[in-house]
């Protein structure tokens, strides 16, 4: 689709106005025209408001046959008035520059950089918090990257310390990914304590959540929860301090991931700790649990429900380390459109803007006599390479990479029961290269579901 | 010459083929002019909805037919259509909503990205995936190439894709050259074009073999 196509088709989801809408533009028509043919006066009144509106609007040629109005000549008052807008303009300009010259400079400006004033007599402790300006200096990009490697696209949806419209605070979220639709998401806190909101307040909601704790040799104390609490987080783990608090909390993914990402918790929290100067806690030793969904064998073939079940648990996690953003751009279940009852789900994860783009479909053999041999036959027009694989055959489409086109790769499994593609486009490698891992991801999602058993 | 019947039989409203006629009779009978609104608000409000949203759009509707027969002895009678002229007033108060125009833009890419992701269940599996990413990479790409074009030229563009103007139409809104309008677009699209250009991937590591049949 070129960009032209998409520009229309997206003015073409664009609403009609509202009824409603239009007959009040209409009623506002109508009563100007009746207030401007009402008295020449108030015609003249209407031209010069309409004239402060800056419309710029076109000077096409006069009508001849449409008497105009003679131009009014300004009057004194009006210069009056044009001449206290210029200079309020200019003050205004004046004005501007100085703010922003003081925020530059620093002058009366709110010290983001830290809590204690700088250029103080005092020596700076070895260690002293300092609240970072924005996420980029708080959360190191390595924590963004094992996210991404779990959980796919992690854009940064909250920013340190600005809601839109309101005054900067000390502190705040920053969170990753999709908090808004409850995707999966993570979000690195912190909040400076003050008398409106001292450490003591903080620690007893902490508690009243239930989550456990460990006191720290500096004092400080280290809460976490690998459960749902009352804030919905999925894993979380806090480090209260004297001067702030800091948190890694994770949201919107299974209940059942909490507990594996506790050693994760621990990494990142130690990685936040130390860009805000405080000691990383020592954390309790969490085990690292296995994937529960890959790898362990079916003995008949199974659909999976959605798409989850059928990348499991170690595809996207293999795809985004090499690859890249994993973000889902097809989740959905598909009926044959040829008259057959093969169904199935079609799953596609990847980047819209890279391009990059793997695709896996698992579904059902049409249940007629004949609805694998069928199948092959489809699969053997779009392939050049096959191979017997246990009950099924193995068809390869290696592609792309020529022209400009983008190198992708296919791999399908045909078997009595199902067919299982694992198809990649948009990288850099050549699609020769691509195969064997797409060969490892098919063998995965055929163990799984027991497409081939 | 045959004149042209302005009004009916009945004689109570009079009845007019083209914008010019309207505007040339709300000369001498005002109320006419709400004629015009009644052929075209909801196409300018369309257009005006597309960058600022349907808050906006009920706004700039009203005011440009209020602009519009304040200043209706300027249009030039030699056109029939009013409706580049319009567009060409809309597209000057909308001026003064940059900022929601940017929020807009944003909305409706959005929209457009989950659109396209819903909208393709007539593909067969194997081909949805790359005819997804495909639209996917061209709607995604509009946003930032809307936002570094230049305003003459995203007005340019708009009017174009959006109002479906044509070059004359696009002339007349913007009281400029066609051959503006030309060297306009075509600045225009390649911007759209290099802003869709896929990012070279970056290296990724091999796997150390070709062969995908152990």
């Amino acid at each position: 689709m070129d960009q032209l196509t998409a520009l229309r088709n997206l003015g073409d989801t664009v609403p009609a106005p509202t009824d409603h809408a239009l007959a009040l533009g209409h009623a506002t028509l109508l009563q100007h025209i009746a207030d401007t043919a009402a008295t020449p006066a108030r015609l003249r009144k209407t031209r010069r408001h309409v004239a402060t509106i800056s419309t710029d609007e076109p000077a096409f040629a006069p009508a001849r046959s449409v008497p105009r109005p003679a131009p009014h000549p300004i009057p004194e008052r009006h210069r009056v008035r044009n001449a206290f807008i210029a200079l309020g303009g200019i003050a205004a300009a004046v004005a501007v520059i100085t703010l922003v010259l003081s925020n530059t400079l620093g002058i009366g400006g709110w010290q983001s950089g830290g809590i204690s004033a700088p250029n103080t007599s005092t020596p700076a402790p070895p260690h002293h918090f300092v609240l970072p300006d924005d996420c980029a200096s708080l959360v190191d990009p390595s924590i963004i990257a094992e996210w991404s490697a779990r959980y796919g696209d992690a854009p940064l949806i909250s920013e340190l310390g600005s809601p839109i419209g309101g005054p900067r605070v000390a502190g705040g979220d920053c969170s990753y990914g999709a908090a808004e639709t409850a995707f999966a998401s993570l979000s690195v806190s912190v909040t400076v304590f003050s008398a409106d909101n001292p450490r003591a307040a903080s620690e007893q909601g902490l508690q009243d959540q239930g989550m456990q704790s460990a006191v720290q040799p500096d004092g400080s104390t280290l809460y976490y929860s690998d459960t749902p609490g009352i804030d919905f987080a999925t894993a979380e783990m806090v480090l209260v301090a004297d001067e702030a608090v800091i948190s890694v909390r994770v949201n919107g993914v299974s209940a059942a991931d909490g507990p594996g990402l506790m050693p994760l918790l621990s990494g990142w929290l130690a990685k936040v700790s130390d860009r805000v100067g405080l000691t990383a806690p020592t954390t309790p030793t969490f085990s690292s649990p296995q994937p529960t969904n890959s790898a362990q064998a079916a003995t008949t073939f199974q659909l999976p429900a959605s798409c989850a079940g059928a990348v499991g648990t170690s595809i996207l996690p293999a795809w985004s380390p090499r690859f890249g953003e994993a973000t889902t751009i097809d989740d959905s279940r598909y009926r044959a459109l040829d008259g057959g009852d093969s169904v199935g789900v079609h799953c596609a994860y990847g980047s819209n803007q890279t391009g990059r783009l793997l695709t896996v479909i698992v579904g059902t053999i049409d249940t007629a006599s004949d609805g694998r041999q069928r199948a092959e036959a489809q699969a053997r027009l779009i392939s050049n390479a096959e191979q017997p694989l246990g009950n099924g055959t193995l068809f390869a489409e290696p592609l792309g990479g020529v022209g400009g086109e983008p190198v992708s790769a296919s791999l399908t499994l045909i078997t009595d029961k199902a067919i299982i593609t694992v198809a990649a486009r948009g990288t850099e490698q050549r699609s020769a290269e691509l195969l064997p891992y797409l060969r490892e991801w098919l063998d995965d999602i055929a163990t799984r579901t027991g497409a081939n058993s | 010459m045959v004149k042209r019947e302005l009004f009916n039989r009945g004689g109570a409203k009079p009845v007019v083929s083209t914008d010019s006629d309207i505007i040339l009779r709300s000369g001498t009978s005002p109320e006419l002019f709400g004629q015009l609104y009644e052929r075209h608000a909801a196409t300018i409000h369309r257009y005006v909805a597309c960058r600022a949203g349907a808050q906006v759009a009920d706004d700039i509707m009203s005011e440009t037919f209020l602009v519009a027969f304040d200043r209706r002895t300027k249009f030039d009678l030699a056109w029939a259509s009013a409706l580049p002229w319009l567009y060409g007033i809309a597209t000057n108060l909308l001026k003064a909503h940059r900022r929601v125009e940017a929020r807009t833009l944003h909305t409706l890419i959005t929209a457009g990205l989950q659109h396209d992701a819903s909208s393709r269940n007539e593909k067969t599996p194997p081909e949805r995936s790359d005819d997804m990413i495909d639209a996917q990479l061209a709607v995604r790409a509009l946003g930032p190439a809307l936002a570094t074009m230049r305003s003459g030229d995203r007005d340019t563009l708009l009017l174009h894709t959006w109002a479906g103007l044509d070059y004359a139409g696009i002339a007349i809104a913007l009281q400029i050259p066609v051959g503006t309008v030309r060297s306009r677009l075509n600045r225009a699209r390649k911007t759209l074009q290099a802003a869709a250009a896929i990012i070279d991937p970056a290296r990724t590591r091999l796997t150390g073999t070709n062969s995908w049949t152990n």
